[in-house]
């Protein structure tokens, strides 16, 4: 498989598309600082007080509210190169062309996945980037907040890695759908479409009862929030442990490749 | 049998074997008990309407697509389960050459080359050269004209210098200077040990470069021999004299001869194509002159016809016309 990852990663790197997507992301992030900072500015000249706000975008605040609000952007940017990623393959004829000859299927699909968690992994480090430029600009602007913990290069890792692990569900999901229906439009559509409207699923169903709401509990969204709260250094809303939405978001992307590997081992791949 | 293969190819190895391979797509049958057998050293042309099957066979020799039934056996292995190093001792191109549009000729080989692996430092350079395609190996595929697409494909074929190159129409968009270089490294491929497997509708193109040929129709073998076999078995020689029926007589005497017949008044004489001394010489001895004795040899394109509209093929044909 080795030589198939290589061949995946030199193949990403050539694309202008990964690279648009993190500088979208940069972009994005900043500018959603920016407006919130203007915010802060009117409410500041209408002599409201220090508002909510403020400690938001703070530089203290860039581990839990900073990668809560770059979360928000980044799914989208993990979702789309995980889709076309097997789908691209289909539409151009490459994967007749690349098949034939490498390790097997099993290894074809096992490098694209590690591609995908690896690209998620470039995304939540992006992200990070952006939100710690920002809210360090944006502090030193308005003088907010920016006292750092002392052991904050591991808090940062950590919540790298519960952020790149609260969007992996949606990119795998995006990435399975591609290849069932072995269209890129279908992967990114259903992919974005799951990642905005899982949490207002999650909400209608913790309406709905008892058993609406133990259920909601084991949609992605429920366990994303109760991973991204550990990010805070007083945990927002009351959730369940951290442990076990990282648990559930670990099962259903495993879930999510396997059935994509799965499916593959047996699918025709048409020459026509 | 007169189509056996010369004793050159009886006693090469098999590079590639199918045996009552089969394959439906719902109603249709693509492919229909076909057997099929490629010796290294031979050039074998794989011949058949639009829609026959031969791109599927390709398909599912590659491990591309599942046979329903039936067997593919590479270098002598059954395909299920033979390893990685006989499986990249295959190289082929199915249908349109597919590459990654974005990136650059030499880039698509290096990529191919990383996936596959055992591919020699240079091999690209000097296969980008080989196919003509050294000053665009910079360019990106999007951007090559179809021949220049055919050539990248051409190229990746080889990357692993494999024993067993399948093509299908490798020159079509070819320029008729690039059409004749690769008509001349076919049978080069061919001579340095490599079984090669030619799908093409360019006859005699075929002819010229092919030792065996396979003629398949809705997935079934029509005919399999080798070219020189297929093209004198149609062939025949025409024969003008007085006395038709006298010579006619005569004529299906000679052991040679298989059968004559009358047409447009004159004889047509169903023997060797070098036999027409012999003709002559018997009908001397019976004091019967002719004043015409010519040979009339088949091209491929003859065979070709011939056989597929007999096999009542009309729904492939008319479908293909409407
Ligand atoms: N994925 C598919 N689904 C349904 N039918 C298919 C599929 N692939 C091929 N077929 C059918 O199988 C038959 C054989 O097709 P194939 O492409 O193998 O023919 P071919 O000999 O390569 O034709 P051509 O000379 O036009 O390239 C055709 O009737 C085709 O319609
Ligand atoms: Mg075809």
């Amino acid at each position: 498989m080795g030589g198939l990852l290589a061949s995946e990663i030199f193949r990403l790197r050539k694309r202008l598309m990964p690279y648009v997507l993190l500088g979208l992301l940069l972009a994005i992030v900043g500018l959603l600082y920016l407006l919130l900072w203007l915010v802060v500015q009117v409410e500041a000249e209408e002599g409201t007080g220090a508002s909510e706000l403020e400690a938001v975008i703070s530089l203290s605040n860039v581990l839990g509210d900073g990668m809560d609000l770059a979360y928000s952007v980044a799914g989208v940017m993990a979702i789309i190169p995980a889709a076309t990623l097997v789908s691209s393959e289909y539409a151009w004829g490459t994967i007749r062309t690349l098949l034939p000859r490498s390790a097997g299927r099993d290894a074809f699909m096992g490098a694209k996945a590690i591609v995908t968690i690896g690209f998620t992994l470039a995304v939540a480090i992006t992200g990070f980037v952006g939100a710690l430029i920002a809210s360090w600009i944006v502090s030193t602007m308005g003088d907010f907040s920016r006292d750092l913990p002392s052991d904050f290069a591991a808090e940062a890792v950590l919540a790298i890695l519960r952020t790149t692990l609260a969007m992996l569900p949606y990119a795998t999901f995006a990435f399975m759908i591609a290849l069932l229906s072995r269209s890129t439009a279908a992967g990114i559509g259903v992919g974005l479409a799951m990642y905005f409207l899982d949490d207002t699923i999650t909400l209608l169903l913790g309406t709905a009862g008892d058993t609406g709401e133990t259920l909601s509990e084991f949609l992605i969204d429920a366990n994303v929030s109760a991973l991204m709260a550990a990010n805070h250094v007083e945990p927002p809303g009351d959730h369940f442990s951290a442990w076990r939405g990282a648990a559930v978001l670990v099962f259903y992307s495993a879930a999510f490749l396997a059935v994509s590997i799965w499916r593959f081992r047996t699918r025709d791949v048409h020459v026509n | 049998m007169p189509n056996d293969a010369p004793a050159a190819h009886g006693n090469a190895r098999v590079v590639l074997e199918t045996e009552g391979l089969t394959r439906h797509f719902g109603h249709i049958v693509a492919v229909d008990r076909l057997d099929l057998r490629v010796h290294a050293g031979e050039v074998h042309g794989f011949l058949g309407p639009n829609g026959s099957g031969k791109s599927t066979t390709a398909g599912m020799v590659l491990g591309l697509i599942e046979p329903t039934a039936g067997q593919v056996r590479i270098f002598g292995q059954e395909l299920h389960g033979a390893s990685r190093e006989l499986r990249r001792n295959i190289g082929a191109i199915v249908e349109a050459p597919a590459f990654y549009p974005y990136l650059s000729g030499r880039d698509n080989l290096k990529a191919l080359a990383m996936a596959w692996g055992g591919v020699s430092e240079g091999r690209i350079d000097e296969l980008l050269e080989q196919v003509g395609l050294t000053e665009r190996a910079g360019s990106a595929f999007k951007t090559y004209s179809m021949g220049m697409k055919q050539r990248l494909g051409i190229a990746s074929t080889l990357l692993t210098d494999p024993a067993l190159v399948i093509l299908d129409e490798p020159t079509n968009g070819l320029d008729p200077a690039g059409q004749r270089e690769v008509r001349e490294l076919i049978p080069r491929l061919a001579a340095e040990g490599r079984g090669v497997l030619l799908a093409s509708h360019l006859l005699y193109e075929v002819q010229q470069v092919c030792d065996r040929v396979t003629i398949i129709q809705r997935g079934k073998v029509l005919e399999s021999g080798t070219v020189t076999g297929l093209l004198e078995r149609g062939s025949f020689i025409e024969v003008a004299v007085d006395d038709l029926t006298t010579a006619t007589n005569i004529l299906e005497a000679l052991s040679f001869v298989e059968s004559v017949t009358r047409e447009n008044g004159r004889l047509a004489v169903a023997a060797p194509a070098d036999s027409g001394a012999a003709i002559n010489r018997a009908l001397a001895e019976q004091g019967i002159f002719a004043s015409t004795i010519v040979p009339h040899m088949n091209t491929l394109e003859d065979v070709f016809l011939d056989v597929t509209e007999h096999e009542d093929g009309d729904t492939q044909r008319t479908a293909e016309a409407s």
